[in-house]
């Protein structure tokens, strides 16, 4: 198992609201962020971007010990 | 009649001061439903073109819908003012939720024409069937607030509801805005400006009148569900308000920043709904029948002292006089908002016009004494407090920005023009075509200029999963943000009808999908329990492709056509950093995207005129002499 930092944004945290914004999330070595998303119950079309160590990443790219992951919500007007 | 209308229109004309109340009837109820669409009857029919905007023969228009007030729900609470804009010289609307509408509907009244101007100031005051003109003298030149206090003791009921202008309004700003009770803005297209010109402060509203429901328990059961159906996040829109959008806009590399040069802005978390929520948040506010609660109230003491009267920053002010202006302190642009909201000045477009301002300062194409000693770099927030009052009583450099970018770039002249981000004159809110393509459309074909809820936004629809929420429309398969393809322009002309059609009925998006509860088949399940009326999806869009085509006449017949459905240069250039650096809109994509555009909705893909086979199946065909005139 690997450990990987997370963050939340805004409504997303909504889905894990006792994690609260910032955690540390337990997965299988070598998943994809795709995996990690459906642990936290994150659905696919309200994340607007996903930075992995702060750069742009896709759902298909897999993990490493120790990565941060930072999820941002779909949000569009006001 | 239908259930759901007063069937009546206050008509008021302040240069004769003759009152009376029109009964257009229910077939007129029935194709306009309400808002701009309703207006635009009006405007069309009686308003000349070529009239001066902030001349006494413009017509102002309150108009609320035909779901307004029938019970309290989310979101049901808005109305639409609508006049030809000082701005553009084109159609002028904007809507605002708070109480207002539902009371004007309590009162008795559907919308209020006012035509003429009064000899000396006046405020309108409406209750129960009734209206009269009384002396406003003594509130001209106050702030909104006292102006709020003082009608509200006056008239001897805490209870009233006052949709009024601030200062800038009868200083004529030409961005000045109109509020109800202080929180709740028509911000845009220069409306407080137009009732400004007619010497009217306010207009105060009290009904005492329940709207009779075809189908009481039907529309309940549509609310009981759409309540069931809303779990408030939290961390969203109701717990962190728009502000939060702030720091996500700036990690995807589209937050608007130093005039749009660039997406991300390096202070964007201490701008961002947590950081407010952690020191200056002292409420929620909301508007009549909702709980969604998305509006801030904030106060603080220092380094400025705020008051949550006229309530906080909204995410578009939070990018306006903060990012836009590379302003970083979250109590200066609260202090901002609460500025803005005594003087009555649109956040959007005073941002707009203070960044172009600031940045011919940094490139030297404005010098401290054309600015008479102000420094104007980007940053000084203590220049963007001060530029509000000096914009609002059009004193010193101030009278001159108080014109809007356009003209005040026209003025400076010394290629200051390619730094005035606007549309038809308009200034840009605070959303990034370059990041999110369907606003390069919705920015260029607006009908008032440059508008950011002419559609839900494009990430909302990347996904199959967020696709769901516009299946009724026909609307399948998603599409990347960045996409400006014929399939996007189909999309965008889809859901402009929709967000149409939303106004027409006095909907807040918030409480509606995308954003909120409401599910579209809700929407159309509510107005047939409302009305009464055995009505469909498909008369509702065609509803909102009305109002499409009336206002493009209004601006076609006003010498508003393809030449203005233009973006500002700038967005044809890459964006200068942030995730997106590089990102533009190209000029050629765009054009086939506007011809498309032009063509799907049935006007001539080169000239954007309506076919007149498209203004007859809409049922206008009446505008045809018009256009020709």
């Amino acid at each position: 198992m690997i450990h990987v930092r997370v963050k939340a944004y805004a409504e997303l945290q909504g889905y894990n609201p006792e994690k609260g914004e910032e955690f540390t999330h337990e997965v299988q070595e070598g998943s994809t962020i795709q995996k990690l998303m459906e642990s936290l119950r994150l659905p696919e079309h309200r994340v607007m971007l996903i930075l992995k160590n702060e750069k742009k990443a896709k759902e298909e790219d897999s993990l490493s010990d120790g990565d941060a992951v930072f999820f941002y919500p779909v949000i569009g007007g006001g | 009649m239908a259930f759901g209308c007063n069937g009546k229109i206050l008509r008021v004309n302040l240069t004769t001061r003759k009152i009376s109340v029109e009964e257009p009837g229910e077939k007129i109820y029935r194709q306009y439903l309400g808002g701009g669409t309703l207006a635009l009857h009006y405007l069309l029919n009686e308003l000349k073109p070529g009239t001066d905007p902030l001349g006494p023969d413009n017509i102002l228009i309150f108009s609320a819908s035909v779901l307004t007030g029938a019970l309290p729900a989310p979101g049901m609470n808005k109305y639409t003012v609508a006049a030809k804009s000082p701005l553009s010289g084109g159609l002028g609307e904007s809507e605002a939720g708070g109480w207002f509408a539902p009371e004007l509907k309590a009162a008795g009244f559907d919308a209020v024409v006012i035509q003429g101007k009064a000899a000396k100031p006046v405020y309108l005051w409406v209750h129960d069937g009734e209206a009269e003109i009384r002396d406003a003298s003594h509130l001209w030149g106050k702030v909104t607030g006292e102006v709020q206090k003082a009608v509200k003791k006056e008239l001897g009921d805490e209870r009233v509801r006052i949709a009024q202008i601030g200062p800038a309004g009868e200083k004529l700003v030409k961005y000045a805005c109109i509020m109800n009770e202080l929180k709740h803005f028509n911000g845009r297209a220069g409306l407080g400006a137009v009732m400004g010109s007619k010497n009217l402060r306010a207009i105060a509203v009290r009904g005492t009148k329940a709207q009779e429901v075809s189908d009481r328990d039907k529309a309940s059961a549509i609310l009981k569900s759409v309540r069931e159906s809303y779990v408030e996040d939290p961390a969203g829109l109701g717990c962190l308000g728009t502000a939060r959008v702030a720091p996500i806009l700036s990690a995807g590399g589209i937050l608007p920043t130093r005039n749009f040069s660039t997406g991300s802005f390096e202070k964007a978390e201490d701008i961002g709904g947590k950081r407010l929520a952690e020191t200056i948040l002292k409420g929620r506010g909301t508007c009549h029948g909702c709980y969604i609660r998305c509006k801030r109230e904030v106060e603080a003491r220092t380094p400025y002292e705020i008051s949550a009267e006229y309530g906080g920053p909204e995410y578009e002010t939070i990018a306006s006089i903060g990012s836009l202006l590379g302003v970083g302190s979250l109590e200066a642009i609260s202090k901002g908002n609460e500025l803005c909201a005594q003087y009555g000045i649109d956040t959007i477009s005073f941002g707009t016009t203070v960044s172009f301002a600031m940045e011919c300062y940094e490139k030297g194409i404005l010098t401290s004494r054309d600015t008479k000693g102000l420094d104007l770099h980007f940053g000084n927030h203590e220049t963007m407090l001060k530029l509000i009052e000096l914009v609002a009583r059009r004193e010193g450099f101030g009278d001159l920005l108080a014109e809007g970018a356009e003209i005040a770039a026209k003025r400076i002249g010394r290629g200051a023009e390619k730094y005035a981000l606007h549309v038809k004159g308009q200034p840009l809110p605070m959303h990034e075509p370059r990041g999110k393509k369907s606003l390069a459309l919705a920015y260029a074909l607006s009908p008032t200029g440059a508008d950011h809820l002419e559609n839900p936004h494009d990430p909302f629809f990347e996904k199959e999963g967020g696709m769901k929420d516009i299946h009724p429309l026909g609307l399948l398969d998603p599409l990347p943000s960045l996409d400006l393809s014929v399939r996007k322009v189909r999309m965008f002309v889809y859901l402009q009808q929709y967000y149409n059609w939303l106004n027409s009925i006095g909907m807040c998006i918030f409480a509606a999908k995308p954003f909120g509860p409401f599910t579209i088949t809700h929407l159309v399940e509510y107005t047939r329990a409302v009305t009464g009326w055995d009505t469909s999806l498909w008369e509702a869009v065609k509803v909102g492709e009305r109002y499409a085509n009336l206002a493009r006449v209004f601006n076609l017949r006003e010498g508003l056509g393809e030449k203005e459905d233009r973006l500002p240069e700038r967005l044809h250039q890459g964006l200068e950093g942030g995730l997106l650096k590089g990102e533009k809109i190209d000029p050629e994509e765009f054009a086939r995207a506007r011809e498309m555009y032009y063509g799907m909705m049935g006007w001539d893909p080169q000239s954007g005129v309506p076919s007149k086979y498209k203004l007859e199946e809409l049922n206008v065909g009446w505008t045809l002499p018009l256009l020709k005139s």
